[in-house]
C-alpha cells in the first residue's frame, strides 16, 4: 500500500509536470511564469503581464488539445484495462476488439451524411457496439473460447470494419469529404476546439468515474464465470455493463481524435507493471500515466518537427515496439 | 455453530434432450460436520452434481434445498451466502495477490461500488494463518505451486462465510504431501462444524477421513452413510478394475489398494 501511494505520487506530479510542459512548449514559446498567470485569471483577478496572442495560443489552441489529449488517453486506456478485465485477456483492447475500427465506421458515415458533431458522435456509438458484439459472437459460433480465438475474431471484425471504410472513403467526394474522413482517421488533435470536447467531456467524465466506481468489481469479473457466480455476482449483467461503459469511452475517444492505437493495449499494460494486477490499484494508475503518455506524444506529434505528425502514427510507433518488450517481459505467462 | 442441512429431493440432471441421464430421482441430505466424498471413474458426473448443487446447471426436475431455502428459486447472492465453492484448480494464471484473492470471498458484503475494508482483510489473514499459508500472503496466486493454490482456494471459499463448502477434486493435481495437507484441513473445517461435499477419484481418501460416500456409477448415484458399508465388490464394480479392501493392522483402519499388476486392467 506504501509502495503505491508512493508510485502514485510521483506519477501524478509527473503528469502535471508535463500539463504544464505542454502548454509551454510549441513552435511559439510561452514562459511558464506567463502560462500560469494566464491560467490563474480565469479563476483570479491578476494584473495582465502578457499579450493577446500569449493568451489565444495558451487558452484557445494549446488548452483545448491538451484537454483533448488527457480525455482521449483516459477514454482509451481505462476501457482497454476495463475490457482486458471482463474478457480475462490481456491482449484485447479497442483497436484489438475491433471496437475502434466500428466506432470509426460509424463515424464516417455520420462525416458522409453531413451530421452535427453530436450526431457523429452517436453512429460512433453504434459502430462500436455493433463491432463488439460481433466480436463476441464470433467465438460462440466457432465454438471455442480461448483468449487467441477472441483476439483473432476481435481482427476479423477489424478487418471487415476497414474494408467498410474503405467503401465509404471510395464513394467519398474527394474534395471535400474524403479528405475530412482521411486526415481524421490517421488520429490527431489538431482540430480539437473547445465546441467538440464539449461534447465528448461528459461522456468521458461520466464513463470514466463509474469504471473507477466499479474497479474492485473488475478483479471478480476478472475470475472465471462459475467463480464470479459462486461468490455471488451476476456475471452477465455487470459483464454488459462494463462493456457498454468501455465501447462508450472508446467510441467517445474516436470521435474527438480519429483512430489512435495501442493506447488501448500498452497503458494497461504498463500501469500494472508499476502498481500490479489489482483493478483498484490498477484503474487510478491507469487515468495518470495514459493522460501523460498521450500528452506527450501530441507534444511530440507537434513540436518534433515543423510539419505535424498524426497522433495515431506517432502511437504506432511508440505502441509496438513497447508491446513487444512487454511480451517479451511477461514471456513465462503465455 | 447452529444447525445446517443441505437436502436434495429427487433431482435428475441430463446434458440435453436425448442425452442419458446422468442422474435420476437422486435424493439425499448433509447436515452441519458431514463430509460426503463422491467416488467414481472419470466422467461419470460427479462434478456435474457439484456444478447443479451450485446451479451453474439447472435440474430437470427436483429441487434442492439448503436450510429450507429452495437454492433453485432464489438469487445468485442468496445462493452464494449458503454454499461456496472451491474450483478444481484455480487459475495458473491469476496474477492478485494470495492475500486479494482470498480477500474475493468477500464479495457478498462488499457493496457494488466500493471494496473490502480492514475488517475483512483482518478476517483473511485470520485464514491465511488457520490454512498455515501466512508466509504467501503477499505473491502472486500464479506463483505458487498447486498445493499451495488449492489451499488459498480454500481460503477464498471460508472467507465467504457459509456453513457449506462444495470442493471439485480438491487433491487431484496434488502430490502426496500436498494431498495430505488438504484432506486434514478438510477434516479440521469439518471438526469446526462446516459441512463439505467433494469429488476425488480416490477411495483412500474416504476411509481416511471416516467420511460418508456416495458412489457414483453413471446414471445414479449409491449413498453410504459410514465408509465401512463400502465392500470390496461394490468397489470393484464401481471402478471396473481389481480392488482389495482389508483392514490394516499396521495403520488400525480399513485401506483399499490395487492388489497386483499383470492384469492389464482387466474389465470386472
Amino acid at each position: 500500500m506504501y509502495h503505491y501511494k508512493r508510485t502514485m505520487m510521483i506519477a501524478i506530479l509527473v503528469c502535471a509536470g508535463i500539463f504544464l510542459l505542454s502548454l509551454v512548449m510549441g513552435r511559439f514559446f510561452i514562459p511558464v511564469q506567463e502560462v500560469w498567470n494566464i491560467l490563474l485569471s480565469r479563476f483570479l483577478v491578476i494584473p495582465i503581464t502578457w499579450d493577446a496572442s500569449m493568451y489565444n495560443v495558451v487558452m484557445e489552441i494549446r488548452l483545448p488539445r491538451v484537454l483533448g489529449a488527457i480525455l482521449v488517453g483516459v477514454a482509451l486506456a481505462v476501457s482497454g484495462t476495463a475490457y482486458q478485465g471482463v474478457f480475462r485477456n490481456d491482449l484485447v483492447s479497442p483497436d484489438l476488439l475491433g471496437v475502434s475500427h466500428g466506432a470509426s465506421v460509424g463515424a464516417c458515415l455520420g462525416i458522409l451524411l453531413h451530421l452535427s458533431l453530436y450526431g457523429v458522435a452517436v453512429c460512433a456509438f453504434i459502430g462500436g457496439i455493433v463491432a463488439v458484439c460481433l466480436t463476441l459472437l464470433l467465438p460462440r459460433l466457432i465454438q471455442n473460447q480461448s483468449r487467441i480465438v477472441l483476439v483473432l475474431c476481435g481482427i476479423i471484425v477489424s478487418g471487415f470494419m476497414s474494408a467498410i471504410i474503405g467503401l465509404l472513403k471510395y464513394i467519398a467526394d474527394p474534395d471535400t469529404e474524403l479528405q475530412d474522413i482521411v486526415y481524421w482517421q490517421l488520429g490527431s488533435l489538431a482540430k480539437v476546439t473547445w465546441d467538440n470536447l464539449y461534447y465528448v467531456l461528459p461522456i468521458i467524465v461520466v464513463g470514466t468515474i463509474a469504471i473507477v466506481a466499479l474497479r474492485w468489481r473488475l478483479n471478480i469479473l476478472s475470475l472465471s464465470d462459475q467463480e464470479a457466480q459462486s461468490l455471488g455476482v451476476n456475471v452477465q449483467r455487470e459483464r454488459i455493463v462494463i462493456i457498454g461503459i468501455s465501447t462508450l469511452l472508446t467510441a467517445a475517444a474516436v470521435c474527438l481524435s480519429g483512430t489512435i492505437g495501442w493506447v488501448g493495449l500498452v497503458i494497461p499494460h504498463l500501469s500494472r507493471m508499476l502498481v500490479g494486477h489489482d483493478h483498484k490499484k490498477l484503474i487510478p494508475a491507469t487515468i495518470v500515466v495514459s493522460a501523460s503518455f498521450l500528452m506527450v506524444a501530441d507534444l511530440f506529434a507537434r513540436a518534433l518537427t515543423t510539419a505535424e505528425i498524426p497522433l495515431g502514427i506517432l502511437c504506432g510507433f511508440i505502441g509496438t515496439p513497447f508491446f513487444a518488450w512487454v511480451l517479451y517481459k511477461q514471456r513465462r505467462y503465455f | 455453530m447452529d444447525s445446517f442441512e443441505l437436502s436434495v429431493d429427487s433431482i435428475s440432471f441430463s446434458y440435453g434432450k436425448g442425452e442419458p441421464n446422468i442422474f435420476t430421482d437422486l435424493s439425499f441430505s448433509v447436515k452441519a460436520s458431514d463430509t460426503l466424498a463422491l467416488l467414481g471413474r472419470n466422467g461419470v458426473g460427479k462434478s456435474t452434481l457439484l456444478s447443479c448443487l451450485m446451479c451453474f446447471q439447472p435440474v430437470q426436475s427436483g429441487h434442492i434445498y439448503c436450510n429450507g431455502v429452495d437454492l433453485g428459486s432464489v438469487s445468485i447472492q442468496e445462493r452464494a451466502k449458503l454454499i461456496a465453492f472451491v474450483p478444481q484448480i484455480i487459475g495458473a494464471d491469476i496474477p492478485y495477490t494470495v492475500r486479494d484473492y482470498i480477500s474475493f470471498g468477500a464479495t457478498l458484503r462488499t457493496g457494488m461500488f466500493s471494496s473490502p475494508g480492514k475488517e475483512e482483510f483482518q478476517k483473511t489473514d485470520d485464514i491465511l494463518e488457520m490454512l498455515g499459508i501466512t508466509e504467501l500472503r503477499d505473491k502472486p496466486c500464479r506463483d505458487l505451486s498447486g498445493g499451495q493454490r488449492q489451499l488459498v482456494a480454500i481460503g477464498r471459499a471460508l472467507l465467504q462465510d457459509t456453513r457449506l463448502l462444495l470442493m471439485d477434486e480438491p487433491t487431484s493435481a496434488l502430490d502426496i504431501r500436498n494431498q495430505v495437507i488438504v484432506l486434514e484441513t478438510i477434516e479440521q473445517l469439518r471438526t469446526q462444524g462446516y459441512a463439505i461435499i467433494f469429488t476425488t477419484h480416490v477411495p483412500e481418501q474416504a476411509l481416511l477421513l471416516n467420511s460418508r460416500v456416495g458412489l457414483c456409477r453413471g446414471g445414479t448415484i449409491d449413498f453410504y452413510d459410514s465408509v465401512s458399508d463400502l465392500t470390496v465388490e461394490v468397489l470393484e464394480r464401481i471402478y471396473r478394475t481389481k480392488l482389495s479392501l482389508f483392514y490394516s493392522e499396521t495403520v488400525h483402519r480399513t485401506v483399499c489398494v490395487i492388489p497386483q499388476l499383470g492384469q492389464k486392467g482387466e474389465i470386472l
